[in-house]
């Protein structure tokens, strides 16, 4: 594939913890502007491959390349700063600020002005708040309007599916190239999932040549909303593809089928 | 507009502010000056009183921050001249306003504690030990090497600043208790070294270290204004409310802004700081130092007030009381370091009979508010942007209206 | 003396200084693995131990009970393991276990409060208590040499009660029911009460058994310097977590190890480097800041994977 094709390809990519292998010789290649899904397992390494994409895990072999240049050690902020956002399992907001807070985070690339600003010219600083404020209410809006009046709010006093939205937000605030999305559908009721994959719709709608990689479990939202998926399977490639060849290939169904519960 | 138009309180809030800034003020002059006990049970009272109030009723709270938010200069120009009056209150007891500036002296280190423990997270245990390090420097320059105290003063601050680098590394490298421990272990390390060698005056420390003077002005000498001659301590405490001042303003305009935003995001959670963008070391490089300058501000002025520093004035112990004022007051919570500060700094000081028991109270005041209310005495409460937006709402309206169309630019 | 000979009396010294130090350290190392609290209040305990003995001296002095001197020094170590054991757990119950499931910063906070006011307590109740107390000279004094090394009975009888104390904790710790519900609950706690294991009872008892060596620590320390004071607990609570932590927090072997290490690291600094007598702690602590920094797990302890 043209490097100008794929934003983000991972060759060879491997991390081990101690003895165990986490992931194994992976190689994906996700492509401009289309959502890819990650799938697989309990376990398959599919949350560690964005750990080691964010800059978060070092690979203890391979590498992997966003916009053709190379990742390999640098931090997680780097990676950002180069338009790589993303969301937890877990939605890690900070639970005691306020929504908005939450979303200004996102900004901070952004922001030019310093701890100097910040004391000593806060006329400036009050346009850069103002021009935040606004921005942040206006990715809320995308969303649901009710997230707006409740801007001001700890973060905490929001419902989960309301923290998923504000998480991306956040990750949307960076003005991302990519997206990544792990498991955004975690704790949500079916109803929720719906309501997400239409979020993820406005996301796409938002911004029109971002690319979204989500790792998932509830294949309703896999295959609704993926153009290309990736099987992981104990760390290693079983089987890429779009969703509706890949559910019928035999290896996959015996990797899900075949394990017992977690 | 998005944001619901809370309808103001007009002269009401006035009132209010007024109200609460005086009275209070009477109520704690009134601690001052007289010697019985009534004052300060009642004051104890009245403020348990009202904690659990607003605790109960958290509209009531939200209504005096609304009119203290409104009737800003008001409040402000109220407050700056009960503080100038408060020499004047005071002129035939010295010895509280002595204690006015200690506690004055705490607040400047503890705003800079507050930036590297409440907003960042950074935890510091060797507080005391950055301002042995501005004490020691600042005396030193002005003893050995004849430096005028205003410049004793400024170096005395940046200096402890330096010596911050010998932490950088476990800053980094460590979180939570291994930081404190860390710390810890640095506090106990420069208070021996200081103790035992020659040029810091050894056990014995510095003594006659040069008293305050701003151009030729010894900060020693009795303000006489004919009427009433105020004692020379209102010199310092004129000097030190400014400091405070400054610094109050300082460190909320930066809990304010997306600067402080980012270092909350550092403290509750690093990984999503660092997933969005932020360079988390740098920042708490940036904050640990500049939160070492306050606090050697703090201990270099108080070598140019007493004019004898020594090793037991900067012990672990220090540090302690340091940590529980920022604990008292909130943490992030820069007015609540002022209040913590009194508390902890006052109020053992009224009470005589407690004086032997004052560290003890100290480690019970750590206990329980660890326990029961680790969030501070001010009830917290998320960032409100809406003054300084309301700063800008004239140019605003002007801007055409961005939240349906596109995004904005 | 030769250098063979000072390196002997050297560790001799380093070793006696060690165990006691390795007391005060297997009862944060305890703390930590049972409870997951940090507790700085331990030193103080240390203290304690001493002070208590000294009291139940005095009482029984007045009372006239001195028989033997092995009764005695018998009767004041389990009299005041017994004491300090109580305050131990009491206030672990009141101050601790409260906390102790928040972040460690926050039981680190609190303990160093209650370290505090146990100091203070003691320096305001007890008669002159600003002052170090003379403590009874109970054990033999005197000494044996070999070769150029000079041996005090006081130092192998304080070792010899110190690595007996370990056994019986060591042995406590493995052979007894109660030492493997005390190490379940330091593996997982939950866990341990599905098993059936009386999670309250294994905390009291953990605390029991810290406070009171502790105790033993700060009575041989009595012993060894002739006096004690009410803020000996503070310098001791924070050896004793730098040699937990040199050791292996949550891990009591090496606590010991740890022990004895840092008091080897002070002695043999007092006595090599230049200016070392009064900087040796200098020394010791910059240590303990090295493998807080590069080891935290200490030397015994196991590489944890941070989970993202």
């Amino acid at each position: 594939m043209n490097d100008n094709h794929r934003i983000l390809w991972t060759k060879d990519l491997s991390i081990s913890f101690g003895g165990l292998v986490a992931v194994d010789c992976v190689n994906i290649d996700v492509r401009r502007g289309t959502i890819l899904g990650l799938i697989g397992p309990n376990g398959s390494g599919k949350t560690t491959i964005f750990n080691m994409i964010t800059g978060l895990y070092i690979p203890t072999s391979g590498d992997f390349f966003f916009e053709g240049e190379s990742m390999l050690g640098k931090g997680p902020h780097e990676i950002a700063r180069r338009g790589v956002a993303r969301t937890f399992q877990t939605s890690r907001l900070c639970l005691d600020l306020s929504v908005i807070d939450n979303i200004f985070i996102g900004m901070h690339p952004r922001q030019k002005s310093w701890i100097i600003d910040a004391v000593f010219r806060p006329n400036k600083l009050a346009h850069e708040v103002s021009d935040a404020h606004d921005k942040a209410l206006f990715l809320l809006n995308i969303f649901n309007k009710n997230l707006i009046e409740k801007a001001g709010a700890a973060a905490g006093t929001l419902p989960q599916i309301d923290r998923r939205r504000v998480e991306i937000c956040r990750a949307m605030a960076m003005e991302p190239k990519l997206l990544l999305l792990d498991e955004p559908s975690a704790g949500m009721t079916p109803e929720e999932i719906s309501e997400l994959m239409e979020d993820i719709r406005k996301v796409q709608q938002a911004s029109t040549d971002i690319t979204i990689v989500i790792v998932e479990h509830v294949m309703s939202v896999i295959r609704t909303i993926t153009d290309h998926v990736v099987v992981l399977n104990f760390g290693r490639k079983i089987a890429e593809g779009p969703f509706h060849e890949v559910s019928h290939n035999p290896e996959v169904r015996a990797a899900y089928l075949g394990k017992r519960g977690h | 507009m998005i944001e619901q138009e809370k309808t103001g309180l007009g002269s009401k809030g006035i009132l209010l502010v007024l109200g609460i800034v005086i009275v209070g003020y009477a109520l704690i002059m009134a601690l001052f000056l007289t010697d019985g006990g009534e004052f300060l049970i009642g004051d104890v009272v009245l403020g348990v009183i009202l904690l659990v109030l607003f605790k109960r009723k958290p509209a009531l709270l939200a209504s005096v921050r609304q009119a203290f938010a409104e009737q800003r200069t008001v409040a402000s120009i109220a407050a700056a001249v009960l503080l100038l009056a408060v020499p004047f209150v005071l002129e035939s007891s010295p010895y509280w306003l002595f204690i006015l500036i200690t506690a004055g002296l705490y607040m400047i280190g503890c705003l800079g504690l507050n930036l590297q423990l409440g907003s960042t997270g950074m935890m510091n245990l060797a507080s005391a030990a950055f301002l042995a390090f501005g004490a020691y420097t600042a005396g030193l320059l002005a003893l050995d090497l004849g430096f005028p105290s205003w410049l004793s003063l400024i170096i005395g601050a940046l200096v402890p600043g330096l010596f911050s680098i010998l932490l950088f590394i476990p800053v980094l490298k460590t979180k939570g208790h291994y930081l404190a421990l860390v710390t810890i272990a640095f506090q106990f390390m420069v208070v021996i070294l200081v103790e035992n060698m020659e040029w810091t005056g050894g056990p014995q420390g510095l003594k006659n270290i040069p008293l305050f003077s701003l151009f030729g002005y010894s900060f020693n000498t009795d303000i006489d204004l004919g009427f009433v001659t105020l004692h020379h301590y209102a010199n310092y405490y004129y000097f030190v409310v400014l400091l405070v001042a400054l610094l109050f303003v300082a460190t909320r305009r930066i809990y304010n802004s997306w600067v402080g935003v980012t270092l909350a995001t550092i403290r509750d959670d690093e990984v999503a700081a660092k997933t969005n963008g932020v360079r988390v070391n740098y920042w708490k490089l940036v904050i640990f130092v500049l939160g070492n300058c306050f606090i050697g501000l703090s201990g270099a002025f108080y070598s140019h007030m007493v004019g004898f520093i020594s090793p037991p004035n900067f012990t672990f112990e220090k540090s302690l009381v340091m940590v529980s004022i920022v604990i008292l007051g909130g943490m992030d919570n820069i007015l609540g370091i002022l209040i913590g500060s009194l508390l902890l700094i006052v109020l053992p000081e009224k009470l005589r009979f407690v004086q032997d028991y004052r560290f003890m109270i100290y480690g019970l005041v750590l206990i329980v508010m660890l326990i029961f209310q680790p969030r501070g005495i001010i009830p917290f409460v998320p960032r409100n942007y809406q003054d300084i937006l309301a700063r800008l709402k004239p140019a605003r309206k002007s801007k055409p209206e961005t939240t349906t169309a596109g995004k904005p630019a | 003396m030769s250098f063979l000979e000072m390196l002997v009396q050297q560790s001799i010294n380093g070793l006696m200084l060690g165990i006691m130090y390795s007391l005060v350290a297997v009862g944060i190392t305890l703390y930590f693995g049972v409870l997951n609290v940090i507790n700085f209040s331990h030193g103080d305990f240390f203290m304690l131990g001493g002070f208590m003995a000294l009291i139940l001296y005095s009482f029984a002095e007045s009372v006239g009970l001195i028989q033997s001197t092995f009764a005695t020094v018998v009767f004041l170590f389990v009299g005041s393991m017994v004491l300090t054991a109580a305050v131990g757990i009491i206030t672990a119950r009141l101050c601790v276990k409260p906390v102790s499931k928040a972040p460690m910063l926050i039981s680190l906070l609190v303990t160093l409060g209650l370290g505090i006011a146990l100091r203070e307590a003691v320096r305001v109740l007890y008669p002159r208590g600003s002052d170090p107390k003379g403590f009874p000279g109970l054990l033999p004094q005197g000494s044996f040499a070999i070769g150029d090394v000079v041996i005090r009975y006081e130092n192998v009888i304080i070792f010899a009660v110190g690595v007996l104390i370990i056994i019986l904790v060591n042995f406590l710790i493995t052979k007894t029911k109660m030492g493997s519900a005390i190490r379940a609950v330091a593996q997982d706690g939950e866990a341990a009460m599905m098993m059936g294991v009386d999670l309250d009872r294994t905390v009291d008892i953990t605390f029991f058994i810290g406070a009171a060596v502790a105790a033993v620590a700060g009575i041989m320390n009595g012993f060894y310097y002739g006096q004690v004071m009410f803020n000996m607990g503070a310098i001791a609570g924070v050896i004793g977590f730098s040699a937990a932590v040199i050791g292996g927090l949550g891990n009591v072997y090496g606590a010991i190890v740890g022990g004895i290490l840092f008091g080897l690291l002070e002695t043999f600094a007092a006595a090599l480097l230049p200016m070392g007598a009064e900087n040796k702690r200098v020394f010791a602590f910059f240590i303990v800041i090295l493998f807080l920094v590069f080891r935290p797990t200490g030397i015994l302890g196991e590489k944890v994977y941070e989970r993202v």
